[in-house]
């Protein structure tokens, strides 16, 4: 009952953080590369410029997983004030239409023998 | 429907710490019950559920089983999921310890 709520067809993670530091501060921190880089950094994404920038409020970013079979997904941070002079900041993560594809047509495919066996 | 049994499979937290476990790399059942209190009966039962679900698969190895990720389809996204579950926490963190270090 408490789990974060997951969509299940098109794969994404919605999460929320609550921030005691302004949203213009909490800007900076995600989009200048030199302090995105101290929390965030460059290894985790595919393109360290954004993808779009909705300047003050919205930043999207590109990531590939470091690991097989390398899935692409956009994350967006959201930016929005929270009343109390502090932000509340929602990270939203979407798998990208093409690796959902290729899980599909992998699923399809899921009486094929395994593409990699143990050594 | 797979993703339902997929779904109900991780909602049990044992079976989605057995699964986060797995996501790391595989593993057999008595390497898997280090540092959980689990029994070996539970332990089988849970590793039946998620096998069930092809979220794993088992392989004979010798005398033993390994565990791994299924490495199609669906829990490829279960694994994605989860993995990035873990991540973001531990980014803002990071984001909260360079929001101090800022000026304002």
């Amino acid at each position: 009952m408490t789990e974060p709520k997951t969509k299940v067809d098109v794969p994404c993670i919605e999460l929320e953080f609550d921030l005691s530091d302004p949203p213009q501060k909490v800007w900076r921190a995600v989009t200048i590369p030199e302090l995105r880089e101290r929390w965030l950094p460059q290894e985790g994404l595919a393109d360290p410029d954004p993808v779009t920038v909705v300047p003050g409020q919205e930043v999207r970013y590109e990531l590939r997983d470091d690991a097989p079979p390398f899935l692409e997904s956009t994350v967006t941070f959201v930016l929005i004030p929270n009343g109390t002079g502090g932000t509340c900041l929602r990270v939203l993560h979407e798998l990208k239409d093409a690796a959902a594809t290729q899980i599909a047509t992998s699923s399809a495919n899921s009486n094929s023998p395994p593409l990699m066996r143990a050594a | 429907m797979i993703e339902d049994d997929i779904f109900r499979a991780l909602a049990d937290p044992t079976r989605r710490a057995i699964f986060e476990k797995l996501a790391e790399g595989s593993m057999n059942a008595s390497t898997l019950r280090e540092g959980m209190d689990i029994s070996q009966p539970a332990m089988s039962q849970h590793l039946s559920v998620l096998t069930n679900a092809q979220l794993v698969r088992a392989q004979r190895q010798g005398r033993f089983v390994n565990y791994a990720v299924n490495p199609e389809g669906l829990a490829l996204i279960a694994q994605w999921l989860t993995k990035y579950r873990a991540y973001w926490p531990a980014r803002i963190e990071d984001l909260k310890i360079l929001l101090k270090d800022m000026d304002q």
